[in-house]
């Protein structure tokens, strides 16, 4: 994998919806702790079961979340698709923090890293900071699963008699 | 008149050829059946009539129309219960339906009242006026000579001055009879009916008969067991479809569809292929429907409508509401048969009283216009053969043909034609395009007959009639961003849009193209090629979505409103949606968000169609045939209903 | 049947469960029809009309009469599942567990040692089911006995593989489109029909009875609506129940609702 971290610029935050709902002071300890990732393509940015240690933000590329399952002759299946300016790694603000899925990066991509531990941290002496945070958290939960019940419903599918 | 006068009547019109059909007394009912003389006639009979209660008794006079209604209407005699409307025939090796014309032997009838007599002119509206005619229908109604008469008495069950349509007689009939103790009134309608008014024995009435005749009339006024307040009652039902009052009759309503066959202006009917093992013709059958029935509402395995209170509510809301932004009346006339006829005695007056009483705010409903009669009084089932040219299968249950078809075949993107096989059935799918001036239909298999329509070879022939229904508005999409939205056998009726706006020169800044597409598979994708091409188009961008991943599939993956979200979603933009209707309420909801006018969102409805020209009520949603109003709207035009369980 | 060496005709067999025979004799009613249907199919399987002999599968249409009764009809059902591409059962028997459901409600030990002198040698279920509850079943053809021509439309459909034309409504809308005056209002005579699945013609109501259920239950059979209403009009709880209990008395809806009234 490829991974040079970068200290992100202010100006980079400013263009990603998170950082701008936070406000300045907010964004900028938060901008804090983060750093900016490069992963090149076809390689994985993490795999199920191994421990979350961060939250990323897709800047640009595309990722995809597959879950394993074993005993199909394709091991796993991809569930859903990450794309510019979204969210991932809900798992790493968990206690457990053990990654549910894997990630797959499927076009070179750069990401925002923001360090569990340290944002959990974070969050906890900021409970402003960490309400906002968790209920943006929470969207993306939501539309993970709302997302899941439709693929689950099958409407592409025949209707049976 | 006398009271002799009436067996003169008879004679006449029997002597001018007419086969009389008047009330005789038969299971204990008064039935509208075949007579020849008076002596056939109820004389001295009334009926007493109670919710679910019909009972025939002595009159203390010998008055022959002494009764109110009974279980039978007059629509038997014009749209009727069972009917073959075709017959196939192999001719040149093509398989060709040829519509049926039963001999129509003129009919008197004899004992129309106000409330029928309305009925007739409801039904009229939906089998003469509307675009299409229904020529079997047209045909009998034209030859039938119509003796009505009026009501100085009412029953229990009867409402008709609720509801407008009686107990006088106006118009609309060649004679009308009022009937006293002793003597006839008779006014005469038409030229016809004054011709034969003119061989009976009448005398100027008087004054004191003149007065008898509006004294019973007010009579009959008085003794109506029933009343309905019709004030707003369209807009009342379509606020209020969540009413508790829908769970409650639905514990008691049979769905047995009792009240809709006794109905004088119910008209749903159903198609149905009938053929033998033989080789003989395999026929095409019509017959009554009932929206209570299961079949109803059902397209390829899923029904609409599949609980007793979704059929209720479809019934009562159409009867009362949205039959009049359809045909500019109320559905009903008042005469009370439904309630006397439902063996569990529902009474619709008391459902819509209980809906009053505790109502929600009414919704404005669509407003009827008439429609202009196209003149051409062509059996509508009739088709072209058509004859396939090329054939492309796109996925493993997925096909796309290409008909040969006349000249004159001109079609609007979005619209579609009624397919059809001999002895298979009939089915509604929209054209996909057209190329080389053939048209093109993507077809899949979901069930019998588009199991057969997709095994079809090349130079086999099929029936087509069509186009049908209403087009993707186009002419809106130019100097503005459009955003298409589809999902898996939903970018068939959208290809054509596709194509059109592919091959016009637009500024990729400006007039861009956002084709969204969603499917349950890679294997499942359509018009693969044609994806790329439009890929390449420096104004088209083309966004793929699945359900599921297969190896190698390095797109997305999931629902097509995530990947919506994604996408910019220009306010001033067209947005053009088809696809199952669980994903267009979810792109709804989205682009209401994204504040989207509503105006500019245009989407493509699939109900049960039979007969594609509003005649068999089966694809209803709400005031709209899809058949005609549809498939294709606009979504303000859907907005009330929308998303909303059972219809 | 002689077989024909190079024959491609799909194969028919028609089997019998716990039944009358009646189902089968209406395929044997059929009479013109018959012949052309054995110029299309290849009955190779119909004891009712051919010898007695192994039957041989697989089959392109499997048709079976009667309801599952016996051990051995437990596992006879699942073979013929197995050698049928097209499964449909017919009549009441094969569709609701037929008349001899009944015992369904009673002590089936019971009934054998006061009907039977031995009955240790009596091996039967202590219910009789319809095929349905044991393995799937493409189509079920209701009526005791079926309509010959709701068979021959169902066979013909699947031979030609369209939907067969059988409306799964209620007996009232046969009546209606016949002109047959109710029963149940102008006479206030106990009836099923609004709870009955239709393809008799409505034939009991035409000769003034109220209807019988031979065809067992439609979709959405409101039958507790139906005997409040029948009980209003004068009929005992345990004249509905009895009214229940007939040829399709196993259906769910009509034991559900005999079982409301005992």
């Amino acid at each position: 994998m490829s991974n040079s971290a970068i200290r992100i610029d202010p100006g980079l935050t400013r263009e990603m919806e998170l950082f701008r709902e936070l406000g300045e002071e907010d964004a900028a300890s938060l901008a804090a702790i983060a750093s900016l990732r490069e992963v090149a393509g076809k390689t994985d940015l993490f795999s199920q079961g191994d421990a979350a240690d961060s939250l990323y933000i897709l800047v640009e590329g595309r990722i995809s979340l597959a879950i394993q399952v074993p005993g199909r002759a394709h091991a796993e299946s991809v569930v859903s698709t990450v794309s510019t300016g979204e969210l991932l790694g809900w798992s790493a603000l968990l206690p457990d923090r053990v990654w549910q899925v894997s990630a797959h990066v499927i076009k070179p991509s750069r990401l925002i890293d923001i360090p569990g531990a340290e944002l959990r941290q974070l969050c906890e002496r900021n409970c402003g900071l960490g309400y906002k945070i968790a209920t943006r958290m929470l969207a993306v939960v939501g539309q993970r699963l709302t997302e899941s019940r439709v693929q689950f419903l099958d409407i592409f599918g025949q209707t049976s008699e | 008149m006398p009271t002799e006068g009436l067996a003169v009547l008879l004679s006449l019109l029997s002597q001018q050829g007419f086969r009389l059909v008047g009330p005789r007394i038969g299971n204990g009912a008064i039935l509208y059946d075949q007579i020849e003389t008076v002596d056939d006639l109820p004389v001295g009979w009334t009926d007493k009539q109670a919710p679910g209660s019909y009972r025939l008794e002595k009159r203390a006079d010998n008055r022959a129309f002494g009764y109110v209604v009974g279980p039978q209407s007059w629509k038997k005699e014009l749209f009727l219960p069972r009917e073959v409307i075709q017959q196939s025939s192999l001719e040149t090796g093509a398989y060709q339906w040829q519509p049926v014309t039963a001999p129509v032997s003129p009919t008197a009838f004899i004992g129309v009242r106000a409330c029928d007599l309305a009925a007739i002119g409801i039904q009229d509206r939906v089998f003469v006026s509307a675009e299409q005619a229904d020529p079997a229908y047209d045909a009998r109604r034209q030859s039938a000579f119509i003796v009505a008469i009026n009501c100085t008495e009412a029953g229990e069950l009867c409402f008709c001055d609720s509801m407008g349509s009686g107990p006088r007689a106006e118009s609309d009939f060649d004679l009308c009879l009022t009937e006293f103790d002793d003597y006839f009134l008779v006014e005469t309608g038409s030229e016809k009916g004054a011709a034969i008014a003119r061989q009976l024995p009448l005398k100027a009435a008087s004054d004191a008969e003149k007065s008898d005749l509006s004294a019973g009339i007010e009579q009959c006024r008085q003794q109506m067991g029933r009343s309905l307040n019709t004030e707003g009652l369209p807009e009342l039902l379509f606020g209020n479809l969540n009413h508790p009052q829908w769970d409650k009759v639905a514990d008691s309503c049979l769905a047995c569809g009792n009240c809709t066959s006794v109905c004088p202006t119910c008209f749903c009917y159903s198609v149905e292929e009938v053929a033998d093992l033989g080789v003989g013709a395999a026929e095409r059958e019509r017959s009554w429907d009932s929206c209570f029935l299961q079949n109803h509402s059902k397209i390829h395995g899923a029904t609409f409508q599949s609980e007793i209170k979704d059929r209720y509510r479809q019934w009562l809301t159409h009867k009362f509401g949205s039959w009049h932004s359809q045909f500019g009346t109320s559905g009903c006339v008042g005469c009370g048969r439904c309630i006397a006829w439902c063996p569990v005695g529902i009474d619709p007056t008391e459902q819509i009283e209980a809906i009053q009483q505790d109502a929600a705010e009414p919704v404005a409903l669509p407003v009827y216009r008439a429609e202009a009669p196209i003149t051409d009084r062509r059996n509508l089932f009739e088709s072209t053969v058509a004859k396939i040219t090329a054939i492309k299968a796109e996925t493993d249950d997925v096909v796309t043909l290409a008909l040969d078809l006349p000249g004159n075949y001109h079609y609007q993107q979005g619209q579609f034609n009624m397919l059809a096989l001999p002895g298979l059935g009939e089915v509604p799918i929209s054209v996909s395009g057209d190329s080389n001036g053939q048209i093109e239909h993507t077809i899949r298999d979901v069930g019998a007959v588009t199991a057969a329509l997709t095994s079809l070879k090349a130079n086999d022939t099929l029936g087509l009639r069509g186009p049908y229904g209403t087009a993707w508005p186009l002419a809106k999409t130019t100097g503005r961003p459009v955003t298409i939205i589809t999902g898996g056998i939903g970018l068939a009726p959208l290809r054509g849009v596709m194509r059109n706006l592919a091959k016009q020169i637009r500024n990729p800044d400006s007039e861009w193209v956002s084709l969204v597409y969603g499917a349950r598979e890679e294997s499942g994708l359509l018009f693969r090629d044609e994806l790329e091409q439009w890929q390449r188009n420096p104004a088209i961008k083309v966004a793929v979505t699945l359900d599921r991943a297969s190896p190698g599939w390095s797109g997305n993956i999931g629902t097509v409103t995530t990947l919506l979200q994604r996408k910019q979603l220009p306010v001033d933009g067209l947005y053009l949606i088809c696809g199952p209707e669980v994903m267009m309420a979810a792109v709804i909801r989205q682009l209401n968000e994204a504040e989207i006018a509503p105006e500019n969102i245009y989407l493509s409805m699939e109900r049960n169609m039979k007969c594609a020209a509003g005649h068999c009520g089966r694809c209803q949603y709400g005031p709209y045939f899809i058949c005609k109003d549809g498939p294709v709207f606009n979504y303000p035009q859907l907005d009330f209903l929308f998303g909303q369980q059972g219809f | 049947m002689t077989e024909i060496a190079t024959d491609n005709r799909p194969t028919l067999g028609v089997f019998k469960l716990a039944s009358c025979d009646g189902c089968q004799l209406t395929l044997l009613d059929c009479e013109d029809e018959l012949l052309l249907l054995a110029e299309q199919i290849n009955i190779v399987h119909f004891p009712e009309a051919t010898s007695p002999g192994q039957h041989r599968g697989p089959f392109d249409l499997a048709i079976i009469e009667g309801s599952v009764s016996t051990p051995e009809q437990l596992e006879e059902v699942q073979q013929i599942r197995g050698d049928a591409r097209v499964l449909i059962t017919i009549g009441a028997c094969a569709t609701s567990g037929g008349i001899q459901a009944l015992r369904n409600f009673g002590d089936h030990d019971e009934y054998q040692r006061v009907v039977y002198a031995r009955p240790e040698y009596i091996s039967s279920l202590a219910t009789s089911t319809p095929v349905a509850d044991h393995v799937a079943v493409d189509f079920e053809l209701r009526g005791c006995p079926v309509s010959k021509i709701q068979l021959l439309e169902l066979i013909t459909a699947c031979l030609q593989g369209r939907t067969p034309a059988i409306n799964n409504e209620s007996v009232c809308v046969e009546c209606k489109r016949n002109g047959t005056v109710c029963v149940m209002v102008s006479q206030q005579m106990p009836c099923l029909g609004p709870v009955t699945h239709a393809g008799c013609g409505a034939i009991c109501p035409a000769f003034n009875r109220g209807c019988f259920g031979c065809y067992g239950p439609k979709e959405s059979a409101a039958t507790e609506s139906l005997a409040a209403q029948i009980k209003a009009q004068g009929q005992t709880d345990a004249e509905i129940k009895r009214l229940f209990r007939l040829f399709t008395a196993g259906s769910e809806a009509f034991s559900t609702e005999s079982q409301r009234h005992e």
